[in-house]
């Protein structure tokens, strides 16, 4: 940590370079699906009696996640779209409130806090948005929107604001002449360092990145990213860096955490998880990223099908559903081919990926002609003849009832810890295969 | 080597805007050969999706195809020569806008957007589309199309096909109506798909799926794809024969291991440099210097020496053009001085201004300024 | 010089839209200079623009007269000098409110001859009724005219704006509220929502604008509210309160002056309808009182002698035309020029 980053954060409180800053625990977001007078009304024809329902449902975006920022760490946040990770980042900021659990930052609780005492907090904990051209008033000068969270604290006075403010610009690579321009006037890049600059510009312990370099071309992201490295250094900044593209991740992360579709899955040094990735989700995110490199082994879309909706998410882990790893129900004693073979058909069944009914072909297609002894083979036989008789929607019902939901991984949420192959740090994956 | 399926020449597009004239295509050549899926790589603002749009003859105004000669298996698609007084115009040889539309367009040729909430009519159903698309391309009956319509859903692997006909767009989501698209442009058996950054907006395990589905269907039907994109990692996985165009230029062509392992084009190797891997931890990454600068004012000579680390005098004045440069079997053009192909004293010429030569360094303050 | 360029926003495609923008000038894009050199551009918004210019001047110029000069002869200061309302027009001309006694009633305007006589240059465009000059008539109708559609409609903004905003940003069951009275106010007939104020309060020109005023809030509340809506989840909002900017900054800074543009085009608009509804008004014998000269009063008095004298109705109608026409076009130049270039 450089000398003007030490003397910028001495003082301040006690909390020392590598301590916790942010602890996130067991933060939980809900939205409902419908608002107003009547939402809390449905309207359900099957229903025996009255096709009128009551209660809500609910878009479960987040649920249940934990970690901990280690202070001047960059703590880098990936997940596909839909995984919460955008919903994340503004609960932890306050943006929206959390349904369930806290936030520590530098030991208070922010779920705790609220009107002024809010406000004041936010000094501390800015926020970088993915949309250059958006995040910014285009109807405000450039100094004016790098000035107005000092204003916003009252720090300085203005002319102190506008001198800091064109010191900022400088910092961050533009020219502080352009202190009365308006946003339009200037290029995407550009306008994410104007974004920095008025993050910066309240001296904030914690910066939340939401997607920052996504809408930049590739060459101008490499400039942004290595300009916000350089101010982590000199300014002493902990950075939670949201992002979807693995490869930027990689660059710019000290540890990596990985979200699907609102749960946490795995949290790992860098190093470690891009070398020893141990859930599943994140094996398939890095095996389907294309690399630039024509000679590289190219093993690409493992994962099939889409993520379910999160508003009647999967039962115990919600990656389930896709998993090319679910764990056999331990009744069945299955070789593990057996077991691939009764998960590809189950799959291709529910997504009716074949027109041939003849019992034969599809046991000839799916099992080589042999189908797996014991109780699996009675449901699978069960399956192929209802099949047989058109009756696609019960041969799913009997397989998902059979195989899906008797899995240990559909019926209790797993939280494991991994012993880490590099470095020491604490490597946690939400998966069942680590249950010994 | 037989005759190309498609061949492009000295294509040159021209904006005639308030502001000036831009020459968002200014002479570019390549071809594609039956089977053969070639990549168009380079950063927004480098003229390529006008270039293909170009190829379809759908350039908008106030776009318009002022020189070249693009061939589509021996048809001429449309060729432009300059008159005597300076004015460009289509030759006799330029096939009518009526047979264009009614036997190319979606027929032989197809494209596929990088939108699919564009291609798609909201209020129509999925399969009602895909189904009028095949009635009227393919000359079947209505009922015969929607079996056809349902088994192409089914062979791009939209699941419960017969039940997700009925369905609209919105209820589909992003990878899944990106196949659909694919099942249209499938659909007429098109031997050509001009496929325009299909899959930037998706996640990186959809992406991932789609690129398979095109590589497994391109092995079925051997259609020929040409494929935009300004992801170097998906050139990598799928494309057989690359091209890298900068501000309107094509500057390198090569085979994709020649591109990727034999870089001759300072451009091609500043871009690889500048991007972060997913499979290799890059401590340091090497940006650019500047920003692309704006068609309708390109630098004189070589377009990229105002960026470039190996920038010298000569290049100041040389605009060159895409040559042959390589020693393998496969032809590898690159539009660089530096080679031998080129006469121009680039070897003898002193190096631009030393800020160039650290052109990869780009430090706090010395970012993106205007001048 | 080198001009800015912009980078494309999208990674992937470019289409001409980037190419145009990479060339517009550093200029700002915003403010008023910009947005009246757009409207100097387009012919017809131009000359709504210079009528409208032309229209408030006399209105001030007028109002100056009949106010203030009343206000100073009361103090019979000036007595010496015969100062008294409309002394502006009685020096250079003759009284609007008070026939000459060598005028003529309803001469025809120059030129032309009618039952009454023949027009002379001595009364331009002719005389009402009571022998009174028209063109004088007609000028310090202007300043009823102006003032009214003007002060009505700012009352409507103002109003519909503080509503709007509050409740297009807060949302929830202050949104409720608000807009289900904003709702009740619009479904009664508008003209009747104003008789009805009129007839509560009292009978002159000062309600019947506060009248207009009020009944024109429900328009400009509903259309704030919506440009709110979708302003207050732009990005930049949400920046500004990640950075602990307080609500009603935010409101007044940012969402504001951003859902502004198609508001203020409604307004210009909506001056021109405040005009017709306070000539209404006054045709009807609730708004003006005369002997105070206002247009719609006097296309009221015509009614009597139109196959009389055609030329009377005529021209109070002419002015009510050309100086709504003038709000309509300007309201639409302003449209063009704020909407697409800026919300962009």
């Amino acid at each position: 940590m450089t000398e003007r980053a030490a003397a910028a954060t001495e003082g301040v409180d006690s909390v020392g370079f590598g301590d916790p800053l942010v602890e996130i625990q067991n933060v939980s977001k809900y939205f409902p699906t419908d608002e107003g007078l009547f939402s809390w009304l449905s309207v359900n024809r099957d229903a025996d009696g009255l096709p009128v329902e009551t209660g809500r449902e609910w878009v479960k975006a987040v649920e249940d996640v934990s970690f901990t920022i280690r202070k001047g760490e960059t703590l880098g946040l990936v997940g596909e779209s839909g995984c919460g990770k955008s919903t994340l980042a503004r609960t932890i900021l306050r943006l929206l409130e959390p349904t369930e659990g806290s936030i520590y930052f530098k030991g208070r609780d922010l779920a705790d806090l609220s009107g002024e005492k809010l406000r004041n907090t936010r000094k501390d904990v800015q926020m970088i948005f993915q949309d250059p051209q958006s995040s910014l008033d285009p109807r405000m000068k450039v100094g004016k929107i790098v000035e107005e969270p000092m204003q916003a604290h009252g720090l300085l006075d203005a002319e102190g604001r506008a001198a800091r403010a064109q010191e900022l610009l400088e910092k961050v690579g533009l020219d502080p002449q352009h202190y009365n321009r308006y946003p339009h006037a200037f290029s995407g890049g550009q306008r994410q360092r104007i974004n920095l600059a008025r993050a910066l510009s309240v001296n904030p312990d914690f910066v939340v990145c939401d997607e920052p370099v996504s809408a930049l071309d590739v060459s101008i992201q490499a400039q942004v990213l290595n300009t916000m490295r350089d101010l982590q250094e000199e300014f002493g900044l902990t950075y939670l860096f949201i992002a979807h593209d693995l490869s930027v991740i990689r660059h710019i992360s000290d540890r990596v955490a990985v979200m699907y579709l609102g749960q946490l899955v795995e949290l790992a040094d860098k190093r470690e998880l891009f070398e020893n990735p141990s859930h599943p989700y994140t094996q398939a995110l890095l095996d389907s990223i294309p690399v630039p490199d024509p000679r590289a082994d190219g093993r690409r879309g493992v994962l099939e099908g889409d993520v379910p909706s999160p508003i009647q998410p999967p039962s115990g882990c919600r990656f389930r559903t896709r998993c090319p790893k679910l764990i056999a129900p331990a009744e069945y004693d299955l070789s593990d081919e057996a077991w691939d073979r009764v998960r590809a058909f189950m799959r291709h069944v529910k997504r009716r990926d074949f027109t041939e009914t003849d019992p034969e072909a599809v046991r000839r297609r799916y099992f080589d002609g042999h189908v797996p002894g014991g109780s699996a083979g009675d449901v699978v036989s069960a399956a192929i003849d209802d099949i047989a008789a058109d009756d696609w929607d019960d041969a799913t019902e009997r397989l998902q009832e059979a195989f899906a939901e008797q899995s240990v991984c559909a019926r209790e949420e797993p939280d494991y810890e991994v012993d880490p192959e590099y470095g020491t740090d604490r490597h946690t994956a939400a998966c069942h295969l680590h249950r010994e | 080597m037989s005759d190309p399926l498609l061949r492009v020449d000295d294509l040159q597009v021209q904006f005639f805007t308030e502001d000036g004239v831009v020459r968002a295509v200014d002479g570019i050549s390549f071809d594609v050969h039956e089977g053969e899926l070639v990549g168009l790589v380079g950063e927004s603002g480098a003229g390529k999706s006008v270039a293909v749009s170009a190829i379809m003859r759908l350039v908008e105004s106030p776009g318009k195809i002022v020189g070249g000669r693009i061939e589509f298996d021996g048809e001429t698609l449309i060729e432009v020569e300059t008159g005597p007084d300076g004015d460009p115009y289509r030759t006799e040889a330029t096939i009518p806008d009526g047979e264009l539309r009614e036997r190319i367009r979606g027929r032989e040729i197809a494209i596929i957007f990088q939108d699919p909430m564009e291609s798609l009519n909201p209020v129509f159903t999925v399969g009602g589309q895909l189904r009028e698309f095949i009635e009227l391309n393919r000359d079947l009956s209505e009922r015969e199309a929607r079996e056809e319509a349902v088994s192409m859903l089914r062979e791009v692997g939209i699941p419960e096909p017969e039940a997700r006909y009925g369905d609209y767009p919105h209820q589909f989501s992003g990878g899944m109506r990106q196949r659909v698209l694919i099942a249209m442009a499938l659909a007429c058996e098109p031997s050509l798909i001009i496929a325009d950054e299909p899959t930037t907006a998706l996640d990186v395990t959809v992406e991932a799926q789609i690129l398979d589905l095109v590589e497994d269907l391109q092995d079925r039907y051997g259609t020929s794809f040409v494929w935009v994109t300004h992801d170097m990692g998906v050139v990598a996985e799928i494309c057989d024969r690359v091209n890298v165009m900068y501000l309107g230029e094509i500057v390198e062509q090569a085979p994709v291991d020649d591109l990727f392992y034999e870089t001759k084009h300072p451009y091609t190797t500043a871009l690889l440099e500048s991007v972060p891997r997913p499979d290799q931890t890059v401590e340091e990454l090497n940006p650019i210097k500047g920003v692309m600068p704006e068609a309708i004012d390109p630098p004189a000579g070589c377009r990229f020496h105002t960026r470039c680390p190996a920038a010298r005098e000569a290049c100041t004045t040389t605009n060159p053009d895409c040559r042959e440069v390589g020693d393998g079997d496969q032809p590898h053009r690159a539009a660089c001085i530096k080679h031998d192909a080129f006469e121009a004293a680039y070897n003898g010429s002193p190096p631009l201004d030393a800020a160039a030569q650290q052109g990869f360094d780009v430090s706090l303050s010395g970012g993106e300024t205007d001048d | 010089m080198a001009t800015s360029h912009s980078d494309s926003e999208t990674i992937g495609s470019e289409s001409v839209e980037n190419v145009e923008q990479s060339s517009e000038s550093v200029e700002a894009r915003v403010g008023w200079r910009y947005t009246l050199a757009q409207v100097r551009e387009d012919p017809t918004a131009f000359g709504g623009f210079l009528v409208i210019v032309a229209a408030t001047v006399v209105a001030i110029v007028t109002t100056i007269d009949a106010v203030v000069f009343e206000f100073l002869a009361q103090y019979q200061v000036f007595a010496q000098f015969g100062v008294e309302k409309y002394w502006l027009a009685k020096t250079v001309w003759m009284s609007p409110i008070q026939e000459s006694a060598d005028t003529t009633a309803l001469l025809p305007p120059v030129g032309i001859e009618n039952a009454y006589g023949q027009g002379t240059w001595a009364h331009p465009l002719g005389t009402d009724d009571r022998g009174r000059d028209i063109l004088l008539r007609l000028v310090y109708g202007t300043r009823i005219a102006i003032m009214v559609g003007v002060l009505a409609t700012a009352i409507g903004l103002v109003g519909g704006m503080l509503v709007g905003a509050v409740s297009g940003y807060y949302g929830g069951w202050v949104d409720d509220v608000l807009m289900r009275l904003a709702e009740t106010l619009y479904a009664i007939p508008f003209l009747v929502l104003v008789l009805a104020f009129i007839a509560a309060f009292g009978r002159s020109i000062t309600f019947a604008m506060i009248g207009v005023g009020v009944a024109s809030i429900p328009k400009f509340a509903r259309l704030i509210r919506s440009r709110v809506v979708s302003v207050r989840e732009d990005e930049y909002v949400e920046a500004a309160k990640a950075a602990g900017v307080r609500d009603r900054n935010i409101i007044l800074r940012h969402v504001i002056p951003n859902s502004f543009a198609p508001v203020l085009v409604q307004a210009t608009l909506q001056v021109g309808t405040a005009i017709i509804i306070i000539a209404g008004l006054s045709f009807l014998g609730f708004g003006i009182q005369p002997p105070t000269p206002s247009w719609g009063q006097m296309l009221s008095v015509s009614r009597d002698h139109m196959i009389a004298d055609p030329w009377f109705s005529i021209w109070p109608g002419l002015c009510i035309l050309v100086t709504v026409v003038a709000f309509n076009m300007f309201g639409d130049g302003l449209r063009d020029a704020l909407d697409p270039r800026l919300d962009n």
